[in-house]
């Protein structure tokens, strides 16, 4: 008997009410958007974008960078890196090149237990990375971690916050990516995987780009005669698994920010990566038989 | 009742309240005799940690009257020679220019003795121009005649027994069997002879108590040279009014700190409480401050969870350690060619370091430091960004890139490396080289690439402690380290400890992880 209530409508107009109504839209998606960003730097859409440029950071080879809708990594904003120790050392790699950018000091937020030991300042220095710009801090757990990080990125004093809390709420992650934003402050979340067999963590949404970066077995170094005379620097399988689209003023918008793969050699000289090769487009899902022959393309790139 | 303790192989009476001591029980009497007095005496041992404990937060409490307050050194040693600090401990305080603030010299010591007997402390308090004085009147004085003008000491003084002088000892029991039992006998004597025949101790006690040689009280806690505080006329217990009342303090101090060029380095606030337990917090700066508003948020951050209890009566705050800071506090240029590392990279991060520090504590906030050492775990190491480099470590401090590069020929360093080397199971074809398989935490890796070996010679001139007996250095500590690649790519640091022997299977460690 009440369906029968429902069946008829309740007032003429009522149907106008459940149709799209521009006008109320445009109000709303104007007042979200100046909720995001307080600060008035309401990114526009559409045509009439501001032609103010973003700073952005080279991944490590042109190739890589040609491929993300920014054209390189967004400095302003927050990075998600999944992945065993080579996600690390590309997250080394990143900072490496932001401290060229900014001369400031570095925070790396870590929990106060790792079964993967503490970052060696010997190590870091080899692979470009100044030790004495670092600042660690050990939380005792996640809301520790994120507190500072978030502190670290609202400072604006910093080149970059790097943290690895074992889980993101999602507010917690939306409001590391405003912090990054406002501040023009690169934030990683660096998200070991190795000792968790329970397999990936959860990812953040709020999270400009998301990686996940593998080692892979290296081609050792040969001799003339073809004998092994020594290790060859390290390969890593660099996947791109997501990109949002914020920010991104590109020309290339239709082409970029795809799930791709890479494989490729880390030099740890110039923290860049001399030798690409672009593994099978959308290959995050073919992880599998990812040891198909690699065609590397050396002189694609002059990094 | 009375407290005792061992002494001389025998149990003996460290203190006694007044009821025992109506009885003729005193201190050093011995417990059997005591028990002879008067069999039901109930007997606790003596716990001279937990005695002194409480006389500390008795004279914690007792500054709200006074900065400077002392916990009298000798206790009742002069007494019986225990040392003990139970029954006849004390309490200095040095109150010149304070006891108006509590309506003169009266009712300070009246408010004093009543808040001890509130709590339930049977306290005597006397108040004198020398400490000597006030200690004899305190003890031996008549109740109520406890303040003495600096005319009056002498008269005071001298119905008093000896032993009010301090004298402990042989020279007491010497004074006593010479019938010298009053200050008053003592002085009638002519000075060369008591001091000759009596040692110099009677003559400096009695010296002190008159007032003729200074007496220096060390007060417990240093008084800084900054401070502030503020008594409120009714306790106070909302934090937003607590805060209201640190943030004026706050700018007071500010103010003086402008006027003098100091920052801060470190500042405590203490709150005392109405039942007078004190709450101290403490916070430290990565370098001087004296931004009234950075400081209030770093106390705010410390005070989240503050209970006020049933209220707070005094608020004081205090500079404990300041540094010189220029006049003007100004924000560094962000200038992107210098070369700065972070402790004087600008005015916003080292607040930020406060922050984190006041927040997770100062030792949770670490920076890397290079050390001149082979041993990879030596090399580096997270110390507090607190910490200055002290003077040991200043040639460090010189020359830090390269200790950080490390010798040209020196082999890979890892990106992560374990504090404590985890000894891991391998299996090794050639006795002297790298291995082909290990086992790491219940899981096996395949060996499919190795480097090295680069051997790292134990620092023969650091004595390591941890040397079995009879081994030598060199085939115990050196390490022949290897970088290993497992069939996934990852790559690992792991050394074989000690030269090869024989007859003894080498033992292999995990130290690091290469990216």
């Amino acid at each position: 008997m009440s369906a029968a209530v429902f069946k008829q409508p309740l007032s003429p107009d009522f149907g106008a009410h459940l149709g799209p109504d521009p006008g109320l839209l445009a109000h709303l998606r104007a007042r979200v958007q100046t909720l995001e960003h307080p600060g008035g730097r309401t990114p526009q859409a559409g045509a009439q974008a501001p032609a103010a440029p973003i700073k952005t950071v080279s991944v490590g080879a042109a190739s890589i960078d040609a491929a993300l809708p920014w054209n390189g990594l967004p400095a302003q904003g927050l990075h998600e890196i999944f992945g065993d120790a080579a996600a690390v050392g590309f997250c080394a790699s990143l900072l490496v090149r932001l401290l060229a950018q900014r001369q400031a000091p570095i925070l790396w937020c870590r929990p106060a237990r790792d079964a993967y030991g503490e970052l060696y300042g010997q190590g870091l220095a080899a692979a470009g990375l100044d030790p004495e710009r670092l600042i660690l801090v050990h939380g005792r757990d996640d809301t520790e971690i994120l507190w500072a990080m978030e502190e670290g990125l609202r400072s604006g004093a910093l080149a970059a916050v790097v943290g690895s809390p074992r889980k993101i709420p999602p507010i917690a992650g939306r409001r590391l990516q405003l912090a990054a934003e406002e501040s023009g402050t690169a934030g990683i979340l660096l998200r070991p995987e190795d000792g968790q067999p329970s397999g990936r963590q959860t990812a953040t949404g709020a999270a400009l780009s998301r990686w996940r970066v593998l080692s892979a077995p290296s081609q050792p170094a040969r001799g003339n005669s073809g004998q092994i005379i020594a290790m060859g620097p390290p390969q890593w399988r660099l996947e791109l698994q997501r990109c949002r689209f914020a920010m991104a003023r590109g020309q290339n918008l239709k082409e970029a920010g795809k799930p791709r793969a890479w494989l490729v050699e880390w030099c740890n000289e110039t923290g860049n990566f001399p030798l690409v090769a672009a593994l099978r487009d959308g290959s995050a899902a073919t992880a599998a038989d990812a040891d198909a022959e690699p065609q590397a393309d050396r002189g694609a790139n002059a990094a | 009742m009375a407290t005792v303790t061992a002494v001389h192989g025998g149990q003996r009476i460290a203190a006694a309240n007044d009821a025992a001591r109506s009885q003729g029980i005193s201190p050093g009497m011995a417990l059997a005799d005591a028990r002879a007095l008067y069999p039901s005496l109930g007997v606790r041992q003596m716990a001279p940690e937990d005695d002194l404990e409480t006389l500390k937060r008795l004279s914690r409490a007792a500054m709200r009257y006074t900065p400077w307050v002392a916990i009298d050194p000798l206790g009742d040693k002069a007494g019986n020679g225990f040392g003990s600090l139970g029954g006849d401990a004390g309490l200095w305080l040095d109150v010149s220019g304070c006891a108006h603030l509590f309506g003169g010299e009266a009712a300070l010591l009246a408010d004093l003795t009543g808040r001890f007997e509130n709590h339930g402390f049977h306290a005597r308090a006397a108040m004198a121009p020398m400490p000597g004085a006030a200690w004899a009147l305190a003890r031996f004085g008549e109740i109520g005649a406890s303040i003495v003008a600096p005319g009056d000491v002498r008269e005071a003084l001298a119905p008093l027994p000896v032993a009010a002088l301090r004298i402990a000892g042989r020279a007491a029991e010497a004074l006593q069997r010479v019938g010298l039992r009053r200050i008053d006998d003592l002085l009638q004597m002519p000075r060369g002879p008591l001091a000759r025949r009596f040692g110099r101790e009677v003559l400096e006690r009695l010296d002190q108590a008159l007032g003729k040689t200074d007496e220096p009280i060390s007060p417990r806690r240093i008084i800084p040279l900054i401070h502030a505080r503020r008594v409120f006329a009714e306790p106070i217990g909302r934090n937003e009014d607590i805060e209201a009342a640190t943030n004026g303090l706050l700018n007071h101090i500010a103010g003086e700190l402008e006027t003098t060029g100091q920052g801060v380095r470190r500042m405590d606030l203490t709150l005392y409480r109405v039942d007078n337990s004190t709450q101290q917090v403490r916070i430290g700066t990565a370098r001087p401050v004296r931004d009234a508003a950075h400081i209030a948020r770093l106390f705010r951050d410390k005070m989240e969870d503050f209970d006020a209890g049933f209220g707070v009566e005094v608020i004081a705050l205090a500079a404990t350690e300041t540094a010189s800071l220029a006049q003007h506090q100004g924000e560094f240029p962000d200038n992107s060619t210098s070369n700065l590392s972070f402790m004087d990279a600008g005015e916003s991060a080292a607040r930020l370091i406060d922050r984190l520090a006041g927040r997770l504590g100062p030792t949770s906030v670490t920076r890397l430091h290079a050390r001149a050492s082979h041993l990879p775990e030596r090399a580096s190491r997270a110390i507090p960004v607190f910490k200055e480099k002290d003077s040991s470590t200043a040639p460090d401090a010189l020359d830090s890139p390269d200790l950080w590069r490390g010798a040209p020929r020196r082999g890979p360093r890892p990106i992560r490396l374990l504090a404590q080397p985890t000894a891991i199971d391998v299996m090794a074809p050639v006795p002297d080289g790298p291995p082909v398989m290990f086992r790491w935490r219940r899981r096996q890796y395949k060996v499919t690439n190795a480097d090295g070996p680069e051997r790292i010679a134990p620092e023969w001139w650091r004595r390591s402690g941890r040397l079995p007996p009879g081994a030598t250095t060199l085939e115990h500590g050196t390490r022949d380290y290897y970088r290993i690649e497992d069939e996934s790519g990852k790559r690992y640091w792991l050394y074989r400890e000690g030269l090869y022997r024989p007859d003894r299977p080498p033992r292999w460690y995990l130290h690091g992880f290469f990216a």
